[in-house]
């Protein structure tokens, strides 16, 4: 089986996943929500890297990944920066501001992994000829015949 | 709970249970190892794989508890629904691919096989098995539960009449046709709750008065209610954002689909497809809780008792007869589509991976005994779902967490990261199952160990997470050189 081209995840991308659970910990211990949610986000990107991790190119995957911890992050400081406790409310698209930016943004950034795993699919996730060679070493069904 | 007096919302509940009965027959004819019991043959399509793996996680507290939560407390749990998108592509793009491409190696039918493929050894393998059996119990026993709660009301029988009746069927296609029967209701029961869930959203909408009149009541009576955090507060929100979001990965009723899939590159479309549809299930899930909050603050509805009875008020009161035969119908599916997975797996557990883990070997004649043990896990269930309510309760919550924090380190990161070692399977499985019972048990007797909002799951997995990783990376440099070359292979791929 011909070596994989070395990706980003390995061990770097495990080792950030395992601090950035020890600093997910402390901040919710401490109470600091906001960053807790910096934290969170930045180790749903790191799981992301992980399960991405071999499947090169390596860089407009990585700058992907960036821009989604970016976007999500920048959504995340605007719904706590708009976020109203009283007064008179400022709806859009028939929710107050904070909550829009959550129906309208939070959730719909969700399929951009999804988006990208598709379109990257042949060319990285799994590559014909990798699979080929997989499937004629140790698949079952070739070994059967 | 309502009592459901239209005859065509009985005649749409008994059509589901019927149809129900008769794919189990259909499937029963389909089934002759223990490979089509546990993983129907290997033979799932695509959409199969996405409406079915959906359906899974849509449970019966998606339909009846998630409305629920948006009535007590606003947009906070709407963190938990909108977190899918995300989740779904996680756990295509961390474990499908290797999921699919060990079981094309070796004779992998459940979770626990994997691992034991993974890590090598015992323990990973009776580790595994464990926490899902445990999960397995208290999950099965809300769902059963539920399915009695909505039968008692929409029939008008006593809970035992209505257990016997809704449990006997799903016993009946379980047991018979093993997850073949299983994933294909899945399929139909996830297409009725699709349509259930776009049909409500608009005469949710409708009843309300729009989106923006909805939304103004509900800022009048409370501004925190409606705006992002909800009631609950930003710490909840984005703890439950986390732990729904990553802990997908962890939850074995829907991963194990992926050891069905019939050709891997029908992976492609999963990642978005499965999110996309559980999108559109989200809506129910906002919608009736808002709706309902506001009906009521306007005086147009009376206080509820519970917040659970948000969902079936609405469906009886605010919604078209045909159209809340239907929902009924689509809420039944909600609970039994993820019951019938729990058996699924639970038998599984009981008759193959334990028996390995433990004696070396399984069962023999592991299709007859994992009949068998699907139907005492049904009776088993609805014996603590009429005694045990608390227990139930506690291992109901305990579930989605301990599974997230059991499985997500393993076999999410162990599959891909070849440093992960058994000693840091075994240590993080363990402490997950310690920390979530310790911590759900300490806080039902009003003892907070942590800071109020943070979701104990949430918090189970980010220890689970942290210990899995530097066990793994203290424990054993070389662990790569001791993977077996398929295994190796597999997560070069």
């Amino acid at each position: 089986m011909t070596q994989a081209p070395p990706g980003f995840a390995g061990n770097r991308a495990a080792l950030a996943i395992g601090c950035l659970s020890l600093l997910g910990l402390l901040c919710s211990l401490l109470d600091y929500w906001l960053l807790f949610g910096f934290v969170s986000l930045a180790l749903l990107v790191s799981a992301l890297a992980v399960g991405f991790g071999r499947a090169g190119p390596r860089k407009p995957i990585l700058y992907t990944l960036v821009a989604v911890f970016l976007i999500y992050s920048a959504l995340l400081a605007a719904i706590a920066w708009t976020y109203q406790g009283e007064g008179e409310p400022a709806l859009f698209l028939g929710f107050p501001v904070s909550t829009a930016l959550l129906v309208y943004g939070i959730w719909p950034l969700g399929f951009i992994p999804g988006i990208l795993y598709l379109l990257i699919f042949e060319t990285s996730v799994l590559r014909r000829e990798r699979l080929e060679k997989f499937m004629a070493e140790f698949g079952r069904e070739e070994q059967d015949r | 709970m309502p009592i459901a007096e239209s005859p065509i919302v009985i005649l749409c509940v008994v059509a589901y249970l019927v149809a129900c009965s008769g794919i189990g027959v259909w499937a029963m004819r389909r089934t002759h190892s223990i490979a089509d019991f546990l993983v129907a043959g290997r033979t799932l399509g695509p959409i199969v794989l996405v409406i079915a793996a959906m359906s899974s996680i849509m449970s019966g507290f998606g339909f009846v508890g998630g409305p629920g939560l948006v009535f007590e407390s606003g947009s906070s749990s709407l963190w938990i629904t909108f977190s899918a998108t995300f989740g779904f592509a996680l756990s295509w793009i961390l474990v499908g691919k290797r999921l699919c491409l060990l079981a094309a190696t070796r004779e992998i039918l459940t979770l626990p096989d994997a691992v034991a493929a993974r890590y090598g050894g015992r323990w990973p393998r009776f580790m595994m098995a464990l926490a899902i059996l445990l999960g397995v119990v208290g999950y099965l026993g809300t769902q059963v539960l539920a399915i009695g709660m909505v039968l008692v009301a929409v029939l008008e029988v006593k809970l035992p009449v209505a257990l016997l009746i809704g449990l006997g069927v799903l016993a009946f296609y379980s047991v018979a046709g093993g997850i073949f029967a299983g994933v294909y209701t899945d399929l139909f029961q996830g297409i009725l709750m699709i349509v259930a869930s776009l049909a409500v959203f608009y005469y949710a909408l409708q009843s309300g008065g729009g989106m923006s009149r909805i939304s103004a009541t509900l800022w009048e009576m409370n501004p925190e209610f409606i705006s992002a955090w909800g009631s609950r507060g930003p710490l909840t929100a984005l703890s439950w954002y986390l732990l729904f979001a990553l802990g997908n990965v962890g939850q074995p009723h829907a991963i194990t689909k992926f050891l069905m899939l019939r050709d891997i590159r029908q992976l492609k479309w999963g990642a978005l497809m499965t999110g996309f549809c559980y999108a559109l299930l989200s809506l129910l899930w906002m919608s009736i809780g808002l709706s309902m909050r506001a009906l009521v603050e306007r005086g147009i509805q009376s206080p509820l008792e519970s917040p659970d009875l948000a969902a079936p008020v609405f469906l009886l009161n605010y919604i078209p007869q045909w159209l809340a035969g239907i929902v009924f119908a689509g809420l039944l599916a909600a609970i039994m589509s993820t019951a019938d997975s729990f058996l699924n797996i639970g038998a599984a557990a009981v008759v193959r991976d334990i028996p390995i883990a433990v004696l070396g070997r399984s069962v023999s004649r592991e299709l007859l005994w994992s009949r068998v043990v699907t139907g005492v896990l049904l009776v088993v269930s609805a014996i603590f779902a009429l005694y045990m309510e608390n227990l139930i309760a506690l291992l109901g919550t305990f579930g989605w967490g301990t599974f997230a924090a059991a499985i997500v380190p393993s076999v999410a990161i162990g599959l891909n990261w070849k440093r992960a070692s058994a000693q840091g399977c075994v240590v993080s499985i363990a402490v997950s199952i310690i920390l979530n019972f310790a911590l759900e048990l300490s806080a039902r007797h009003g003892i907070y160990i942590l800071p109020r909002g943070m979701a104990v799951g949430a918090f189970s997995l980010l220890v689970s997470l942290a210990v899995f990783v530097f066990v793994s990376w203290y424990t054993n440099p070389r662990e790569e050189e001791r993977l077996a070359p398929d295994v190796r292979a597999a997560m070069e791929v």
